[in-house]
């Protein structure tokens, strides 16, 4: 409601535009009862300040930007980045490369060994294993010009297989390497610990292996089946092997477990 | 906001701008600086500040950052004591008079009648800009018109 002590503020808002059509019918209204205002009206109405057009601000262009230019890389050279990259550390390591152990999950493989009958010499069991192809071609050539020293005490490497148990608790994948022998008291070990897995010698004797030099194998509370299969599959080894072993003397049995290896004398 | 859309913004309130910044800190150079501040701020955020808000953005730091300025050097005590706007003075016509009886008020106040008067904000925009609720732009315009009246006296009077 306009009234004499509130009515300048309604003149305010009225000329600065911002009476609703309600409030403008009252203010009309009052001032048509007090016609002694209208000196006021026009004196809040004229009451503005206007800007000075002349004054402007010189230095825009300084203000003025350019969006900035965004450069934009195609997948082709990323790709031949990252090839030429891997390319070159696989040159300069080659241990990157992909090795030549089987690894098994769930399941194990055994590579054929053909174990010589108890007759047989240590000579003609080294017959009957692979020869390794040559990385150069060429090379065996050479090699057939050079003279062949005496084998006196050949190496032999029993058999090699690699395991890859997948733990279902733990989700990283704890890789073992095992070579030759598993006694048949292996059990699943929640925590690694070391297990004398080897025992061959040439002369029927059991020489005793350094604690400190037995392979460790680490068997995660793992797949229980390829765990059965692999304890089946050495323990047929450990026989043949052992019985190999009995009838070779004057020779070397080196055990190897992954990059580590045991000579039994 | 990309670039064009913030040079336009440039070439149309600048000149603008920059007089509410001259009115507000009552220095040239000062206002320089509020205008090169307030678009280098806006430019800043204009990813955030769609090209429709631009201007209520731009003198709402500028509006902060003429307060700030004009705090900081104190120059209405300056001014007032420089400059003699008692109601005594002749001032030709009413433009000049409110001129000078602007500069009278306070910062606040000033900025308050600058952005109804010259850019035509209603109080509840200014309420925006300002950090104030309606009512309370409201009363302090009223009181900083009240202050312009009674510098200048009646309207009529103004040579």
């Amino acid at each position: 409601m306009v009234t004499i002590e509130n009515y300048e503020e309604y003149l305010m808002m009225a000329a600065d535009g911002e009476l609703d059509g309600a409030e403008q019918i009252a203010l009309n209204k009052f001032l048509r009862l007090h016609p002694s205002l209208a000196a006021e009206v026009e004196a809040w109405d004229t009451m503005r300040l206007q800007p000075d057009e002349s004054v402007v601000y010189e230095a825009k262009e300084s203000l003025l930007k350019k969006e900035p230019k965004r450069i934009a890389i195609g997948w082709k050279p990323i790709a031949l980045a990252a090839a030429a990259v891997l390319a070159t550390m696989l040159i300069a390591f080659p241990a990157l490369m992909p090795d030549n152990n089987v690894r098994i999950s769930g399941e194990v493989l055994i590579p054929k060994i053909t174990i010589p009958a108890a007759k047989d010499t240590a000579v003609d069991y080294l017959a009957a294993l692979p020869v390794p192809q040559p990385l150069v071609p060429g090379m065996n050539e050479q090699k057939k010009n050079r003279k062949k020293p005496v084998v006196a005490r050949p190496k032999l490497v029993v058999a090699q297989v690699s395991v890859r148990t997948i733990s279902p608790i733990t989700p990283k994948p704890i890789e073992s390497s095992i070579v030759a022998v598993v006694p048949s008291s292996l059990q699943l070990q929640s925590q690694p610990e070391p297990i004398a897995i080897a025992k061959a010698t040439t002369d029927q004797q059991e020489a005793p292996i350094p604690e400190n030099k037995l392979p460790r194998i680490r068997i995660a509370q793992a797949n229980q089946p390829a765990l059965d299969m692999l304890k089946e599959g050495m323990e047929q080894r450990v026989t043949q092997i052992a019985s190999a072993a009995r009838t070779i003397r004057n020779t070397d049995f080196i055990v190897q477990i992954g990059h580590s290896s045991i000579k039994l004398n | 906001m990309n670039a064009t859309a913030y040079n336009d913004c440039v070439r149309k309130l600048s000149d603008a701008l920059y007089r509410f910044a001259c009115k507000c800190t009552g220095n040239e150079e000062s206002a320089k600086d509020v205008v090169q501040s307030s678009f280098e701020t806006l430019w800043l955020k204009r990813a955030d500040v769609p090209e429709e808000k631009a201007k209520a953005f731009l003198f709402q730091v500028a509006y902060n950052q003429s307060i700030s300025a004009f705090r900081q050097t104190s120059r209405q005590v300056q001014q007032e004591q420089d400059v003699d706007y008692s109601s005594d003075a002749v001032h030709h016509g009413l433009k000049q008079a409110l001129e000078a009886a602007l500069s009278t008020l306070d910062a606040q106040s000033r900025a308050l009648v600058l952005l109804k008067d010259y850019e035509g904000y209603s109080y509840a925009e200014i309420g925006q800009l300002t950090d104030l609720n309606e009512s309370q732009v409201k009363v302090y315009l009223f009181r900083a018109r009240k202050k312009l009246q009674a510098f200048i006296g009646k309207p009529e009077n103004v040579l």
